[in-house]
């Protein structure tokens, strides 16, 4: 459904924010992973049509996305990773006023429309109220809310359950679960469970690059076999580090568990199953270790 | 601490590029100041960096330094919580106080230094090579140190403690732009409400600026005064700057905050719900939820109406536009109240009065929204954080630009709107029921309105292009600024200012004339220009994060569309064509010269033909005129027949023949033996050669005739002679003028230096007796014998000089024949108009009153003011010359009364529209008419010869007249007010002469003496000899002169005729207020009253008493006095007693009596019956006093 060929952005600052990203999405979740500052936001604003590209093309069933913006933006839906709300307006009459901007034109449609959604985002007893005031988690609610508004074909979410609670977290990917079945949702994140939890398919972004493509399981299997662990004092973890190709360290019980890594055992290392936290930091390994 | 933290703030602005941008400004600000020639404000020979023009052009920038502190101060109180550092900050170890103030002072002391580059520019310009050496004196840093202490520091110090204060209390930028705002109204008001005599040393008092301080202090400094006299701590100044001070301290002290702990600001927690969740089916998918597409251009209407709604529910509950009703409305409560007519009379609310107010006080505000509001709603989404969602939705750009500009529309609309439900109600409350609602709606909105809602979409097309709101706003207010400079540089011209067209002056005579044609083509222009930057604005939209211009100048091209180009081509179109035809009309059709093009041919004139001035010309004794006037086409086809004769004792061979004013054709002069040569340079010029010259006392007969015409329309000085209705048009203006025009010469001497011109002598001498023989018209006065048919539109009357021989009608036209039964002077005029008539007959006069349908209120009083002139007059100094008086009004673009033969044209901005309603108010009308009418005599019977002194024969005595049948009708009691306003009038005209102060007996055309000074000195001499002596005076001299023409008299024999009734001692005052330059500074000092034993009062009182003589550049140097003077005891201030009720100044009067005072300390001691409360010395004002508060004193 969406095809991304050759895009390339640079920003007056020089930073090269997209490299050369090829990628086709189709129906279903797509997970977009990538540490921070990896290119994902400008990667979602450049299809959700707000920044244009400096070479390349986007295509989303047959729409040239960079040349005929307008066309995408009525079978979008757009969840920003942060975004503000206009003072003084209550949530009722700002989904209302979205949803016009939509397209809802038919008021009683619009209507149920907007109640619904509300009710579906849990801030139905709240919609009298000013979304300037919502807290963090409220204010994300309404933007998914507002982005489901026309049933866009094309729902773009960038880490968006940041700030939510762990029910409302599952809410909404229950949510997103239901609603890829026929639309294309790319769900940027730097939260591998979220991918792991959701996507179909997946890929990694840093340094404006697509590292690595694939479905998570078919990916994970890559590595299967290659990933040991070895649980170390913090004190010995520098001189792992500076002997094997650590490509991840988590802390449990004060103790450092490392992860390398490696075609054959290390020594007093044991074998670890591979999961797709090991595939994200062995792809960002590789590629700092390359570059 | 305090040092780090004032350091710290210091360093942080300094690195901030405002800090560089805002220095450069007030250097040029300052620089602009000394080395712009044509700035030459306060008149000619002041030193552009001597103490007065320093000291006025800091004060002024006090004003502008309101943008510093808001832009430097106010924002060091707002940073940490507009920059969200405030949660990391105040949890550090700070002691609040230093902290807060070292931060404070930073920024004021950045505000100081930024400020001082004002200045320091001052100086540097002052050096620049072209500037006018003779215009700079001595840099003397004492000038700028004492205005920097007194004005400027004070003001800054004022502001930064309230503006801190603000921004800390209200938490909102925008409250503390709006307390600038109105600061600045405040002060523009106030000066206009403060503008009379007595209310001044309140408005010194309080205006935080001290402009008004500075006003106040230096108000009658003369041109030398300006120069060398450094500013001084005078009471009121201290007292002011002292007051605001204080005021200012105490304010930052008390509710600045500065020691309180810092703590972040409560932000209103979200009322917590129930936590009672309404279960829903929220995890199946959506509703039907699919958007239903119906057309493009449906939906971009449906965004269009809900993001208009929504923008201007934004803007409209918004405190910002609140408080900005509540100023215009306060503002327009000021205006609508302040006294507006002379000698602070009422004028009646006409509407186009109200609107006069409406756009007055809406001018500058209308260009702060503009500024103000296009940043805040162009940027809206942006600010919000809302850009993303916003600008994913499948809305145009299109959309977005209409609704937002819609939007600004809306509050400007609304606003003058209100402005406009305010003044109906007042006029509806001053019980004035002919409220015009059509022209307040074409002047407000068509006029007014529109040319603001293009400025908001250049406003919107310059934030569109700058990279943030507030470099948006400056490249606006660079943009107005730039209107300054436009002028000076030669674009001048209405096409190169964007939104505005040649300047609406509405009458009710005559609506509003070409107006309505010429804005309507200029707002074509404009308006077209106006799409194309919208279309190119709305390519270029702000769409997600903020992107540079280049990135969206590559998808311009699809952002525009098709549609969108077509809609450019053709507005592109519209732009050149009506662009086209504005330089047809104002170009082509007529001349587009600016003043200093005017200037520039009127040297010319003057370089070329000075040198013929002396030749003698032919003099017209008879004049029979045909005068076709064609008021629709304005247009005026003249002929009159004419005799001359050489009254010279030399042959005429040839002389020169003038043409000038508005366009003209088919120029003709006929004489007998000789025909019309134009000039070889210029068109204007011709010279008319005798084949057989011109011999002494020999008449010849011929005609002259032009065609006069306003076609199309022009860019600024449109012609007011001739228009629809309301035509006064006079023969100077009318007919070719014979011999060198005096008149055309440039009077400013600064303009003359740059235009390589001598010093003008503007007068002859009063003692050179070679122009005893013609008036002030040169050498073509004399008197004529007068006749003319005039004819016009056959709705209108026209009116000339003489009596009604013959009215007809013929093709469909209205023909007036007119006859003259004795000789007039060569001064005389053509009017027609629509008009209602009041006629009457007194004394065998028939009093006719022309005047507009609208305007008759006050015409019973002009009746009776004429029929009472004629009495008094003709009384007192001789009989009335002619069997009728007419006036006729004349429409409001020239605002003044003229008298010609039987006839006087009345301007309808005078006297017609005064409220009369006020019984202590100076009647105005009565005045004006009296004045008018006894030109009958002074002027009409008796004229000065051409020479220094003669408009004292005409004004002073028609002053003098005016002000007798003034104290007949109405008493002392008015008298003395209007003698206050003429004193005051005076004092200030003389500090703004451009050349010489005169004495009186040699005034030079000089209004603030001969009218002014003219009235309080004729004043004095009544209150010398008495009302019978000074009539009988007058009346001896119009009996020798009366239609004397050689020699005419002057100014001596005028004096000779009033020694005459004087005794010795009083010729020397009556010598010293004619000849000299005489000014008085008395002062009450001391004033102590002893009850006697016998019910009897002894009074002691000190009078401090100076005489100077100024020369004419102000200079005084003292003089001896000793003279009679009035001394007054009263029960009650004797100032606040002049405007109540009658006979009150003679009931609270305890003692009045003349006593001889002398220079240096006077002790009066008198004993009188009642404890009096007030002394004064003068206290009616009947000296020259340049300061006449100080003259009464309280016990």
């Amino acid at each position: 459904m969406l095809e991304i060929s050759n895009l390339d952005k640079t920003y007056d600052n020089g930073v090269h924010a997209i490299n050369d990203i090829s990628l086709s999405v189709p129906k279903g979740l797509f997970g977009l992973l990538g540490p921070n500052g990896a290119g994902k936001s400008t990667l979602m604003r450049t299809i959700a049509t707000l920044q244009g590209a400096d070479s390349g093309s986007i295509r989303f069933d047959g729409i040239d996305v960079l040349n005929n913006p307008i066309e995408l933006r009525r079978r979008l839906g757009y969840l920003p990773q942060t975004f503000g709300v206009y003072p003084r307006v209550s949530a009722l009459d700002l989904l209302d006023h979205l949803a016009i901007l939509k397209g809802l034109t038919d008021k009683t449609q619009r209507k149920e429309v907007v109640e619904g959604l509300l009710a579906q985002t849990n801030l139905y007893q709240h919609r009298k109220k000013f979304v300037s005031g919502f807290s963090g988690g409220m204010r994300q609610r309404f933007g998914i809310a507002q982005a489901l508004l026309g049933d866009p074909d094309l729902l773009i979410v960038d880490e968006p359950t940041s700030g939510l609670d762990p029910e409302e977290r599952n809410r909404f990917h229950n949510l997103l679960v239901t609603l890829g079945q026929d639309k294309v949702i790319i769900l940027s994140t730097h939260i591998v469970e979220d991918v792991s939890e959701l996507c179909p398919r997946m890929a990694v972004l840093a340094d404006g690059q697509i590292l690595r493509e694939g479905s998570p399981s078919a990916l994970i299997d890559e590595l299967n076999g290659q990933i040991w662990r070895k649980t170390v004092s913090i004190e010995e973890v520098e001189n792992v580090e500076s002997q094997l190709p650590v490509i991840s360290k988590r802390l449990f019980a004060g103790r450092t568990i490392v992860h390398v890594l490696s075609p054959d055992a290390p020594q007093g290392f044991e074998t670890a199953p591979a999961n797709l936290e090991d595939v994200y930091f062995s792809t960002l390994h590789a590629q700092r270790t390359a570059a | 601490m305090l040092g780090k933290m004032f350091t710290f703030e210091w360093r942080y602005y300094t690195r901030q590029p405002s800090f560089y941008v805002s220095s450069l400004i007030f250097f040029a600000l300052g620089f602009l100041g000394t080395s712009l020639d044509r700035v030459s404000m306060g008149g000619g020979n002041i030193l552009k960096n001597g103490p007065y023009m320093t000291g006025f052009v800091m004060a002024i920038l006090g004003v502008f330094c309101m943008i510093l502190v808001v832009n430097f101060v106010a924002g060091t109180a707002m940073r940490n919580k507009n920059t969200g550092m405030s949660e990391i900050l105040y949890c550090k170890p700070i002691n609040a106080l230093s902290y807060q103030l070292g931060r404070f002072l930073g920024a004021v002391a950045v505000v100081i230094a930024v400020f001082t580059m004002a200045p320091l520019g001052h100086m540097a310009g002052g050096f620049m090579p072209w500037v006018n050496e003779a215009r700079i004196g001595p840099v003397n840093v004492s000038i700028y140190l004492t205005t920097f202490f007194y004005l400027s520091l004070p003001t800054i110090l004022l502001f930064s403690c309230l503006f801190y204060t603000l921004a800390i209390r209200m938490k909102s930028m925008m409250a503390v732009y709006l307390a600038a705002v109105g600061f600045y109204m405040l002060y523009e008001v106030s000066s206009d409400f403060f503008a009379s005599p007595d209310a001044r040393s309140w408005a010194a008092m309080i205006d935080p600026f001290a402009l008004q301080t500075f006003a106040e202090l230096t108000r009658y400094w003369t041109v030398f005064e300006k120069n060398n006299t450094l500013l001084s701590f005078s009471s009121d100044f201290m007292l002011n700057r002292l007051l605001w001070m204080g005021l200012g301290v105490t304010v930052l002290a008390v509710f600045g905050r500065l020691s309180r702990s810092l703590t972040l600001t409560q932000t209103k927690a979200v009322k917590k719900v129930s936590k009672k969740q309404i279960a829903l089916a929220s995890d199946t998918g959506p509703m039907d939820n699919s958007i239903h597409h119906n057309g493009y251009i449906k939906a971009g209407w449906q965004h269009y109406l809900t993001r208009t709604r929504f923008e201007i529910k934004q803007v409209i509950f918004d405190p910002p536009f609140f408080i900005l009703c509540a100023l215009l409305f306060f503002v327009l409560l000021v205006v609508m109240f302040e006294p507006k007519g002379m000698f602070g009379g009422t004028l009646l609310p006409l509407t186009q009065s109200m609107i006069q107010m409406i756009r007055g006080t809406m001018g500058m505000l209308s260009l702060i929204i503009i500024t103000y509001y296009s940043g805040e709603i162009i940027w809206r989404e942006r600010e919000s954080g809302m850009g993303d969602i916003i600008d994913s939705m499948p809305v145009a750009n299109l959309s977005y630009w209409l609704s937002k500009l819609t939007a600004l529309w809306a509050v400007l609309i609304l606003l003058l709107a209100f402005a406009m439900g305010v003044t109906i109600i007042f006029q509806i409350g001053r019980g004035y029921a002919h409220i015009e609602y059509s022209q307040y709606l074409t002047t407000l909105f068509y006029f007014t309105a529109l040319p603001w809602m293009m400025l908001s979409a250049l406003a919107f097309f310059l934030q569109v292009l700058s990279p943030n709101k507030f470099a948006g706003m400056l490249f606006f207010v660079l943009f107005i600024l730039s209107g300054l400079v436009m002028e000076p540089i030669g674009l001048g011209h209405n096409m190169f200012q964007f939104g505005s067209s040649p300047e609406l002056t509405y009458t009710d005579l005559n609506k509003y004339g070409g107006a309505l044609e010429s804005h309507s083509w200029y707002m074509l222009y404009w308006g077209a220009l106006s799409v194309v930057m919208s279309i190119v604005g709305y390519g270029l939209w702000q769409r997600g994060p903020v992107q540079g211009l280049k990135t969206r100048l590559r998808g311009l091209n699809y952002q525009i569309g098709s549609k969108g180009k077509l809609a450019l081509a053709s507005a592109a179109v519209v732009f050149v064509l009506s662009g086209a035809n504005i330089i047809y009309n104002t170009r082509v059709l007529n001349n587009y010269t600016t003043d200093s093009d005017n200037n520039v041919v009127m040297a010319d004139y003057e370089k070329r033909y000075r040198q013929y001035y002396k030749d003698p010309v032919p003099v017209i004794r008879k004049l029979n005129a045909s005068v076709d006037i064609f008021p629709e086409q304005r247009k005026i086809v003249a002929d009159a027949k004419i005799e001359v004769i050489n009254n010279s004792d030399k042959a005429i061979n040839r002389f020169l023949v003038t043409i000038m004013g508005f366009r003209t054709s088919n120029m003709q002069v006929e004489l007998e033996g000789g025909k019309l040569v134009p000039s070889e340079k210029d068109d204007y010029v011709y010279w008319f050669e005798f084949d057989k010259p011109l011999q002494p006392g020999e008449k010849r007969t011929g005609h002259y005739a032009v065609t006069r015409q306003q076609e199309g329309f022009v860019d600024i000085n449109d012609t007011v002679q001739i228009v629809e209705n309301g035509t006064f048009i006079n023969n100077t203006e009318l007919f070719p003028r014979f011999g060198y025009q005096p008149f055309l010469q440039l009077q400013d001497p600064v303009e003359r230096e740059l235009l390589g011109l001598e010093p003008l002598q503007r007068f002859h001498k009063l003692e050179d007796s070679e122009y005893y023989g013609q008036t002030i018209f040169g050498p073509e006065s004399g008197h004529l014998e007068f006749e003319a048919t005039v004819s016009t539109s056959a709705d209108q009357v026209a009116i000339a000089p003489g009596y009604l021989q013959k009215e007809w009608s013929e093709n469909n036209r209205r023909y007036f024949h007119y006859k003259m039964d004795a000789p007039i002077e060569n001064y005389f005029s053509f009017m027609s108009g629509r008009y209602e008539t009041l006629k009457t007959s007194h004394k065998g006069v028939s009093i006719e009153i022309y005047y507009h349908k609208t305007h008759g209120i006050n015409v019973p009083r002009m009746q009776q003011a004429v029929m009472d002139s004629i009495d008094y007059y003709s009384e007192n100094f001789g009989p009335y010359q002619h069997k009728q008086a007419r006036i006729i009004e004349f429409p409001g673009y020239r605002d003044f009364a003229q008298s010609f033969p039987n006839t006087i044209a009345f301007s309808e901005r005078i006297g017609f529209i005064t409220d009369l309603s006020d019984e202590s108010a100076i009647d105005q009308v009565y005045y004006v008419t009296a004045h008018e009418m006894a030109h009958q005599w002074w002027g009409g019977q008796v004229d000065g010869a051409n020479v220094q002194g003669s408009t004292v024969i005409s004004e002073t005595l028609a002053q003098y007249s005016a002000l007798m049948l003034t104290r007949k009708k109405y008493g002392d009691k008015k008298l003395r007010t209007i003698l206050r306003f003429e004193l005051d009038r005076y004092l200030r005209g003389r500090t703004l002469e451009l050349v010489e102060e005169l004495p009186l007996m040699r005034v030079e055309n000089q209004p603030y003496i001969h009218y002014r000074k003219g009235a309080v000195v004729v004043m004095s001499l009544i209150d010398l000899l008495g009302e019978e002596k000074m009539n009988h005076a007058l009346a001896g001299f119009l009996a020798e002169f009366k239609f004397s023409e050689n020699p005419y008299p002057t100014t001596i024999d005028l004096l000779g005729y009033i020694n005459r009734e004087a005794s010795e001692k009083e010729q020397i005052f009556i010598a010293s207020m004619f000849s000299e330059i005489s000014l008085y500074d008395l002062k009450a000092q001391d004033f102590a009253v002893e009850e006697l034993d016998n019910d009897q009062y002894e009074v002691t009182f000190t009078i401090d008493a100076r005489r100077f003589e100024a020369d004419g550049s102000g200079m005084e140097t003292e003089a001896e006095l000793s003279e009679m003077i009035d001394v007054g005891l009263f029960l009650d201030n004797p100032d606040k007693l002049s405007g109540s009720e009658e006979g009150s100044v003679e009931s609270k009067l305890v003692y009045l009596q003349k006593h001889r005072i002398s220079s240096g300390e006077n002790i009066i001691k008198v004993i009188v019956p009642e404890k009096p409360v007030f002394a004064g010395i003068d206290p009616f004002v009947k000296l020259i006093d340049r300061d006449s508060a100080d003259n009464i004193i309280k016990l």
